[in-house]
């Protein structure tokens, strides 16, 4: 079905929740600085997103109109505490590096916009689908900033030296300002190729 | 009352009910393997300051293992358990003002091999937290671990890594019968001497932050304990 193609495939590129959308900038520039923990939370907004949308789209009908906002972000919290909860049992490591971004991941614009926008004017199949498809958007932009901070900041990928030992590594990809630029260049390369504008 | 107040009041409460449910079965079924992951990473951190150089079985270890185990961590996770039934003792201690604190001894054989205490205190963005580990003369670092902090990675960050704290190995606290002051420096140290260590490049004030409470809170221990002990 070319439809279901289009709700997965469309967020990757032309519709990219980060640099279409604008959405989700806060946690990718946070967590951003080296690859597996851009990874990891790939996978936590990915989960995120599918399991919420898939709820908020099996509730659409009945949720009452008045207090949606506030149910959906029961829903969305809930299923972050779920996550945090797991990475704190199973990958221990690698959520005392994620801190707090986890927890965070209930104010990610993403899933409230997807939840909002898509999830409750649409049946689960079709909303599970935005939500992949949007995570996967979210995390392609990560892992490739990620891959760029981490290789130009420390001369490595997921911690394996790439470049030589002489290479000093650049403090300014570092830290957050570092990923403000690279994510910059990601929307103007972005917007260069999907010829998509915002109006003046 | 209308109609579809009643239903919204209903809905909403049946999706905290069930939230909460839910959360509060996850959170209880995990609680368990949450609780020893956090034990553990605590005890790895103490080891890592005692930086024990025999196995729990009593034979010794090699220096290879020894770097693995207590400098990169990678302690197999079965052996922890041995070390802290068998080797490692925890004491209350009272420093000045009356606080109470603890320290961590290594013995074997009757013979205490190692000392191990807290430290904590500001670095950059955050509270740096760790553990400070001396030979049995009370005056060697023989291990260092510094964790849980929010510092910049790949800066400040970099405190947490190996290759940082291996730089406090064989450093010295105390010397010639006084407390001597640790200096770590900004980036390699110069000249090399027992007193200096090399420091992380583009993170002065995590390093200003850690030599001060490494050397604050050694001179506590010292007053309150050491300097007892080396009386004796």
């Amino acid at each position: 079905m070319p439809a279901i193609h289009k709700t997965v495939l469309d967020p990757l590129s032309d519709n990219n929740p980060i640099t279409v959308q604008m959405l989700g900038i806060c946690s990718a520039l946070a967590v951003t600085a080296q690859l597996p923990t851009a990874f990891t939370m790939s996978i936590a907004v990915t989960a995120v997103l599918c399991a919420s949308n898939t709820t908020i789209s099996l509730l659409r009908n009945v949720i009452p109109p008045k207090i949606r906002m506030i149910v959906e972000m029961v829903v969305i919290a809930s299923l972050v505490i779920i996550v945090d909860q797991i990475l704190k049992a199973f990958a221990f490591e690698i959520s005392k590096q994620l801190s707090v971004f986890v927890g965070l991941i209930i104010t990610n614009c993403i899933v409230m916009g997807r939840a909002e926008a898509f999830a409750m004017s649409n049946p689960p199949k079709a909303a599970f689908l935005d939500g992949l498809g949007n995570g996967l958007g979210y995390s392609a932009v990560l892992i490739i900033v990620g891959t760029i901070r981490e290789l130009l900041g420390f001369g490595t990928i997921a911690g394996l030296k790439v470049l030589p030992e002489s290479y000093p590594g650049n403090g300014l990809m570092v830290i957050a300002p570092g990923a403000f630029v690279v994510i910059g260049l990601l929307i103007w390369l972005q917007r260069t190729i999907t010829k998509k504008y915002e109006e003046a | 009352m209308q109609k579809d107040d009643l239903h919204t009041i209903r809905f909403a409460a049946i999706i905290c009910l069930v939230c909460s449910m839910g959360l509060a079965g996850v959170q209880g079924s995990l609680r368990g393997i949450q609780q020893k992951n956090k034990t553990i990473d605590g005890q790895i951190n103490v080891l890592k300051a005692l930086n024990p150089d025999f196995a729990p079985d009593g034979s010794p270890l090699s220096e290879d293992e020894r770097l693995s185990y207590f400098l990169d961590g990678q302690v197999p996770k079965e052996l922890i358990p041995d070390y802290f039934e068998n080797y490692v003792v925890k004491e209350d201690v009272t420093l000045e003002d009356g606080k109470t604190d603890i320290l961590y001894k290594l013995k074997k054989d009757d013979k205490v091999v190692a000392y191990a205490f807290p430290a904590q205190g500001k670095g950059l963005w955050s509270t740096v937290h760790s553990y400070v580990g001396l030979q049995s003369d009370m005056a060697t670092i023989r291990g260092i671990t510094f964790f849980d902090h929010g510092e910049t990675p790949g800066l400040g960050g970099e405190c947490s890594k190996p290759w940082f704290q291996k730089n406090f190995r064989g450093k010295k606290l105390w010397d010639d019968g006084e407390p001597v002051k640790l200096m770590i420096a900004k980036g390699d140290a110069e000249p090399e001497t027992p007193y200096n260590v090399d420091g992380m490049s583009g993170a002065t004030i995590t390093g200003n932050g850690i030599e001060k409470f490494v050397n604050n809170t050694f001179r506590e221990y010292n007053e309150a304990v050491f300097s007892e002990q080396r009386a004796m």
